[in-house]
């Protein structure tokens, strides 16, 4: 393909010019082959383009950019240095714990150095300071401020600037002079010199004043010092002021200067003023203007007013003018003052005379030496005590690494200039993370035998720091301790003027104060093995709390998070760094420093890196901060207990807007809060007690949670066994042997985690097996009504269990007589809340199972005696007659219960009777020693078997170690014990130190101590029975529900009798206590009991002549047993506790009916302490119980209203019936219960004769049926709770009435019993 | 405010010298993010496969972050460590290596979340680590960003 022609590329009529050739520069063209650039061309202009061609006729192109020489772009050869790689050993990795390094690694100790270099500490006031002292240290801290000013030379640098701005002030006057239009800018930068030359000006005045001002007062007190010195003849101080002068070579060039300067100023001044005078003129005018026109304008209205005034037609009316009228006129403005030129002259010469040297006065310069000598022997006697108190005292200093003390210093004598250096560097071998680093300055001999001067807290240096590369940083100090003195030493604390003769009168109070001069940095490693020498031994900082550092020094540390800068700091910065203000390169600087603190004080005082960036912001951060629903799933994250396992709804109108409200009380919840809550005392006490525990199960709570995450394997990785030889011969082995179906044996549920629970439904399987002694009914007859019901009326009870959990309740089938046997499986399901089921939250389920003992009667009521052989027509009541409560965390904790229970029943059931009463009276009495025969039983017993399906792991104890207030090798004597103990009897639990509620863990013995119990009846000395009756009326928590993860917190006595609730065990230590005080030989008995496993009970010794027989107390029900009883609940014995010692039971046995109990066989009993070590003496608990008499008109208060409230809820409870009371019996009720209280106390039959006399009249005339409950003073709600169980409410007949009497017997400290007696009445046919 | 929820798994790690791995994870997101719920960093169990070229870890992500903007979106960082076995860069550190074990780390980890330094650490690749994160966004059509 051949070229174009050269024309038909050029446009028509165009000449060819060729541009290289005239000179312009063109480039090289791109080597295209000539064969593609002829079809390019011939393309380009078949298109008919010739847009694309140039004047030369070629393509138009861009030079070639390709060079000719390969280049290379610099890349530095060294590694740049935050690309280093460095090897690190392969480590274990810390924890992030209080610990850096785990006690008793030993491999890794001195892995974290901090070394810390006291150098010296110098008093700027000491007590021992003579008022020589003082003014000689007035002195040193003038000329040390003086000796900075004059390094600074401030004056002249402001001088040299003033100097530089006039110049180009005048320089741009004549500019202007010369071009007469000048333009806005160049007036503009005027104004702007005018103003910063008068702000200089200021500035230098005010600099230049205080120069002299220092200098004036330097000198004056150094004569002071002077003064002192000849009238005290002697001196005690070294301290010398050289005072040099110097005149002026020159002294009319001075004057010249000086004379200048003020026609200077004055010139600038002049025209400041008139400036000012104009701006203030133009104002003048223009109010003036306007004011004229306004009193023109009233006077037209007044005018107009008149006139309308007299016609009283027009009723329209101008509001403008009447706003006019009604507006005053003002006043006449007045012309602005012009300026005196005279008055500004005086005022210039005296400004300068102030601030600066006026000529003929001599330079001074001024030397601080300490050259004077002192005088060895004053004559005065004070100075000489004073003298040999300072040389008495002694200096040094501690060190306290979180808060620890970790070294102290050697003692170094104060001397007479309170200077003190130290000089030793104490290296640290530190162990736990930095919090805190603190000095303690001590004093010895001087004035007290040993005190402490001063603490100094010292920031910690950053990770990089070594002695090597830290400066010594001064650290200022004081104490606020007042002394006088009766010699010459002046004192601290005290208001006193050193020298009143001098010039300076005024009084100051003077405080013991000083510099400590130290250097705190990281130890470097030097002989490491490896040879990396040099590694600071620091541990990682981004682990530690962020310390504020003095930051000054670098400039990127101004920058905070954000990236924005702090002014303040900037400012610092600029200040230290003493940059030039006249280099024009720092100018955008110091205007940025200057308008970000004077004038744009509303704007933000910050800058940012990357300005745009707002730009593609959504949003503003602190609408992520507001937003409801992010705060929402926070909070949720968070774990708070509030928000936990809350559903957060999608949209944020959604969230109800109180939704915080709880959350955010609960943070700024205090005390005085509480107190306004309720105005009942006995209210107030127990919600401020449970508000208390609340606070410290929160504080628990939290401890614990990390010790929760620690998961085991077998939470994680599900593994089933594979089968190996020996399993599976087993198999096989099972199927030839012989089967034997009558006999199954036990098979060993497999537990399952939590995660594994999540699916499924978790159920609670109880088995009620059987159950004895259950009451009868006493009067059959009443029961059955008809001839009809005489198959009825044969069995003299009817017996069902009813279940129910978390609201639900299921109930067996019934069955008939005294001894039933039910034998059946009821099933009920557990809801754990927000559906989790992990350890922490369903040992934290607070519901209870009940099983409540009914007998079921039937009533008849079918009228009419002809349709019984056609029709059934009966109602079915139910009369409770016994129930059990079990918390869900007993459950939990034991994963199933087993046993024969003792039913908690009512004192007297009306209506009912005892088997085996009934036994008695007939004269069937067991024939033989008095001493075998037991009191008769007043309970019924029911066998159950309780569990769990799936089985739920337990939870694992807590193990994190506690601090501990027990000496080391208490603690340790008593761990090695335990161990011991666990490896002989390994599930015999035993208790040697336990948590107190400061959580700090104490040992157990030191939690008894004969205390005396309250005084229940006036003039009467308090039995047992009564101390065992109070305890028992104590509110009981399970102590799982309080603290969860096994961690059990004991109180002291004084301290569950201030929170009135407490677990078991603090019940049990209370009671023990009391005991004691009672003269018995008393033991705190740790064992496993049903039904609430394991339990503490308190075993006495009772010594009758030879025969030793012991009894076991339940803390909680206030019963006592003998240790042969058989229906004990106490099943295992553990451990026996008390002040002395902690013995282990180490027999085979460990039923309490089996048990021996004397302890002082070794070989029953294991005792803790012995002859090497013995119990740790002193007591936690109180030297004496203080009892507050319970206000008895707030118990009348709140028995009526507990009275009013159960009617209320009976009434709620029988929807569908009228509910009649019965006010006789109610009246008889009343009077029968004090006597039931007064009953228990004495340990008396309950049901006694005189009872059932009281109730004689209406037994005859009713049918009667009811009982009295008893129970401790919680709230409401569980008086409540306790009476809708019993089912009394369920009496359906037309014709029933109830009777309920409330009484409440108070105990000394608002502990109360309540008695409730309720009973349902028939009347008898 | 948008939101951006990361949910998934580090699945496991292969192709990498030595099978007894596991992994340092984090996720960096820039100034303007903010962590709602969940957990920012973590570290894997460590899993010795007997068979099979895949080390398993199953580790869970699952993070909730609300935003101000797209600037600084999060990044993903992993660190693969093994238990021990031996093969190091320079004939010093191998030698310390054998004897004392560990391996090069960098002295600043938080450069590697900038690209403009990255390219200049010369990398070697030891494996790959698989991820199943699922990432769910919230708001971000409403300013303007598709997704």
């Amino acid at each position: 393909m051949g070229p174009v022609p050269l024309e038909d590329k050029l446009k028509p009529g165009h000449e060819v010019r060729y541009l290289e050739e005239e000179g312009l520069h063109v480039g090289n063209h791109l080597a295209v082959t000539s064969r593609n650039t002829n079809k390019l061309e011939r393309r380009l202009l078949a298109g008919g383009d010739r847009k694309w061609f140039g004047d030369d006729g070629e393509i138009i192109s861009l030079p070639d950019p390709c060079r000719l020489v390969p280049f290379h772009p610099p890349v530095c050869d060294e590694v740049n240095s935050i690309l280093d790689v460095e090897y690190k050993l392969a480590t274990i990795s810390d924890f992030e714990n209080k610990y850096i390094v785990q006690p008793g690694d030993i491999g890794v100790e001195d892995r974290y150095l901090l070394e810390v270099d006291i150098c010296s500490v110098t008093f700027s006031h000491h007590p021992l300071f003579s008022r020589e002292h003082v003014l000689a240290q007035r002195v040193t801290e003038l000329y040390l401020k003086y000796s900075e000013r004059a390094v600074l030379g401030q004056g002249q640098r402001l001088a040299g600037r003033l100097e530089a701005l006039r110049i180009a002030r005048d320089s741009l006057k004549k500019v202007l002079k010369q071009a007469p239009d000048a333009s806005q800018q160049q007036l503009e930068r005027l104004q702007r010199y005018v103003a910063e030359i008068r702000e200089t000006r200021r500035l230098r005045q005010m600099e230049g004043s205080n120069d002299r001002q220092l200098l004036s007062n330097l000198l004056l007190t150094w004569r002071d010092l002077k003064k002192l010195r000849e009238l005290q003849g002697y001196t005690s101080t070294p301290l010398r002021l050289q005072i040099h002068k110097e005149f002026s070579d020159d002294p009319a060039a001075e004057i010249r200067a000086w004379d200048e300067e003020i026609r200077k100023e004055i010139d600038e001044l002049e025209e400041e003023y008139q400036e000012e005078y104009n701006t203030q003129l133009d104002e003048y005018s223009k109010k003036l203007a306007v004011w004229k026109k306004r009193r023109k304008a009233m006077h037209e209205a007044k005018r107009r007013h008149q006139s309308k005034a007299e016609q009283r037609i027009e009723r329209e009316f101008d509001e403008e003018t009447e706003l006019e009228i009604m507006e005053p006129s003002g006043e006449e403005p007045k012309p602005p003052a012009k300026v005196n030129m005279g008055v500004v002259r005086s005022e210039v010469m005296e400004g300068l005379f102030q601030s600066f040297r006026p000529p003929g006065e001599p330079k001074v310069y001024l030397e601080l030496t300490t050259s004077e000598a002192i005088d060895q022997n004053p004559g005065c006697p004070n100075e000489q005590q004073r003298r040999t108190a300072v040389k008495r005292c002694d200096l040094y200093v501690k060190i306290f690494y979180n808060q620890k003390e970790v070294c102290s210093s050697h003692l170094q004598p104060l001397g007479p200039r309170f200077s003190v250096s130290i000089g030793q560097l104490f290296p640290i071998r530190i162990l736990q993370w930095p919090e805190s680093l603190k000095v303690e300055l001590h004093e010895e001999g001087g004035t007290f035998a040993h005190h402490l001067v001063a603490e100094i807290y010292l920031p910690f240096p950053s990770s990089g720091t070594t002695l090597q590369n830290c400066s010594l940083e001064h650290h200022e100090f004081s104490s606020n301790q007042v002394l006088t003195f009766s010699h010459a030493g002046v004192g601290c604390g005290t208001y006193l003027c050193p020298f009143p003769e001098g010039s300076n009168k005024e009084v100051t109070c003077l405080y013991t104060s000083g510099v400590l001069a130290c250097r705190v940095a990281w130890g470097v490693d030097n002989n490491k093995h490896g040879g990396r020498d040099g590694k600071i031994l620091a541990p990682p900082e981004k682990y530690w709390t962020k310390e504020q550092r003095d930051s000054c020094t670098d400039l990127m540390a101004m920058l905070d998070e954000e990236g924005v800068m702090d002014i303040e700091k900037l400012r610092e910065w600029a200040e230290t760094s003493q940059l030039d203000p006249n280099d024009p390169r720092n100018a955008s600087f110091f205007y940025l420093i200057k308008n970000a603190g004077v004038g744009f004080s509303t704007e933000p005082n910050y800058f940012r890196l990357d300005p745009l960036q707002a730009e593609f912001d959504f949003c503003k951060m602190d609408d992520l901060v507001a937003n409801s629903r992010l705060r929402l799933l926070q909070l949720r994250d968070q774990r708070e207990p509030e928000f936990r396992g809350l559903c957060v709804p999608l949209r944020e109108k959604e969230i109800p807007k109180d939704m915080f409200k709880v959350y955010e009380k609960r943070l700024t919840y205090t005390d005085s809060q509480l107190e306004s809550l309720s105005s009942d005392p006995l209210e107030l006490h127990r919600d401020w007690g449970q508000k208390f525990l609340q606070k410290v199960r929160q504080r628990v709570l939290k401890q614990c949670h990390l010790a929760q995450q620690h998961r085991q394997l077998q939470d994680i990785v599900m593994e089933d066994q594979v089968p190996d030889i020996g399993t599976l011969g087993l198999t096989f082995i099972k199927w030839l042997q012989p089967k034997r179906p009558l006999r199954p044996t036990r098979k060993e549920r497999k537990k399952i985690t939590m995660q594994n629970v999540a699916g499924q439904e978790v159920k609670i399987i109880v088995n009620v097996i059987h159950a004895f002694e259950v009451p009868v009914r006493k009067d059959v007859d009443a029961v059955g009504g008809g001839q009809q019901a005489f198959r009825f009326s044969m069995v003299p009870v009817r017996p069902f269990v009813e279940v129910s959990f978390q609201g639900v309740s299921v109930r067996t089938t019934t069955a008939e007589g005294a001894n039933p046997t039910w034998n059946q499986d009821l099933q009920l399901s557990l809801k754990s809340p927000s559906g989790d089921y992990s350890p922490g939250s369903l040992q934290s389920i607070q519901d209870n199972l009940y099983l409540h003992l009914f007998d079921e009667i039937v009533v008849d009521l079918l009228e009419d005696d002809r349709m019984r052989e056609t029709n059934i027509h009966q109602r079915l009541e139910r009369n409770w007659l016994g129930s059990l409560q079990i918390p869900f965390s007993t459950l939990y904790f034991n994963s199933r219960i087993e046993g024969t229970f003792k039913l908690y029943s009512p004192p007297v059931l009306l209506g009912y009777e005892k088997e085996s009463h009934h036994r008695e009276f007939s004269g069937l009495t067991i024939l033989g020693d008095t001493q075998q025969v037991l009191p008769p039983r007043d309970a019924t017993f029911l066998s159950l078997f309780i569990t769990v399906q799936p089985a739920l792991n337990p939870p694992e104890p807590f193990k994190e170690k506690l601090e501990s207030s027990e000496l080391a090798f208490m603690e340790e004597h008593l761990e090695n014990w335990e161990s011991q103990v666990a490896k002989q009897v390994p599930h015999r639990k035993v208790k040697t130190l336990v948590i107190d509620i400061s959580g700090k863990s104490v040992c157990v013995t030191r939690f008894f101590q004969p205390l005396a119990p309250p005084v229940l009846l006036e003039g009467e000395s308090i039995t047992e029975e009564m101390a065992a009756r109070f305890v028992s009326k104590i509110p009981k928590i399970s102590g799982s529900i309080l603290f969860p993860g096994l961690f059990d917190i004991w109180l002291t006595s004084d301290q569950i009798l201030h929170l009135l609730s407490g677990d078991s065990e603090d019940h049990a230590v209370l009671l023990c206590c009391f005991l004691m005080y009672l003269g018995k030989t008393a033991w705190l008995l740790l064992g496993v009991g049903i039904p609430h496993g394991r339990t503490a009970y308190v075993l006495t010794r009772e010594k009758e002549q030879h025969n030793i027989s012991y009894w076991l107390w339940d803390p909680v029900s206030g019963q006592k047993y003998s240790i042969q009883d058989s229906f004990c609940p106490l099943q295992k014995v553990f451990c026996l506790i008390n002040d002395e010692n902690i013995w282990v039971n180490v027999q085979q046995e460990e039923l309490p009916w089996r048990t021996r109990f004397d302890i002082t066989h070794r070989s029953d009993w294991w005792p803790a302490f012995g002859r090497s070590v013995g119990a740790p003496v002193g007591s936690v608990q109180p030297a004496a119980l203080v009892y507050v008499a319970t206000s008895i008109s707030a118990t009348q208060m709140l028995q009526d209203r507990i009275e009013k409230q159960l009617k209320d809820c009976l009434m709620k409870w029988r929807k569908t019936a009228r509910t009649l009371c019965n006010r006789y019996c109610i009246a008889i009720l009343r009077k029968l219960l004090p006597a039931l209280e007064h009953n228990t106390w004495n340990c008396q039959n309950l049901s006694s004769p005189d009872h059932i006399q009281e109730l004689q009249h209406i037994l005859g005339s009713h049918k009667m049926c009811g009982f009295p409950i008893n129970l401790p003073y919680t709230n409401m709600e569980a008086i409540t709770e306790a009476m809708k169980a019993t089912g009394v409410h369920y009496n359906e007949s037309p014709d029933v009435e109830f009777a309920l009497a409330v009484y409440i017997h108070p105990f000394p400290n608002n502990v109360l019993s309540v008695w409730v007696y309720v009973a349902s009445l028939i009347k008898r046919r | 405010m948008a939101e951006v929820h990361l949910i998934g798994q580090i699945i496991g790690a292969s192709k990498f010298p030595n099978q007894s791995l596991f992994c340092k994870w984090g996720i960096h997101a820039g100034g303007g993010w903010k962590v709602i719920s969940g957990l920012k960093e973590g570290q894997t169990q460590v899993d010795s496969p007997a068979c099979d070229g895949i080390t398993y870890w199953c580790h869970p992500v699952d993070i909730h972050f609300a935003t101000k903007g797209i600037q600084g979106w999060p990044k993903l960082h992993l660190q693969v460590y093994h238990l021990d076995q031996f093969g190091r860069s320079t004939l010093r550190d191998q030698f310390v290596q054998y004897f004392l074990g560990g391996g090069p780390q960098l002295k600043n980890p938080d450069l590697i979340y900038s690209g403009n330094d990255r390219y200049r650490l010369q990398t070697e690749t030891m494996g790959v680590v698989h991820l199943e994160l699922g990432v769910v966004l919230r708001n971000f059509d409403k300013y303007g960003v598709e997704c």
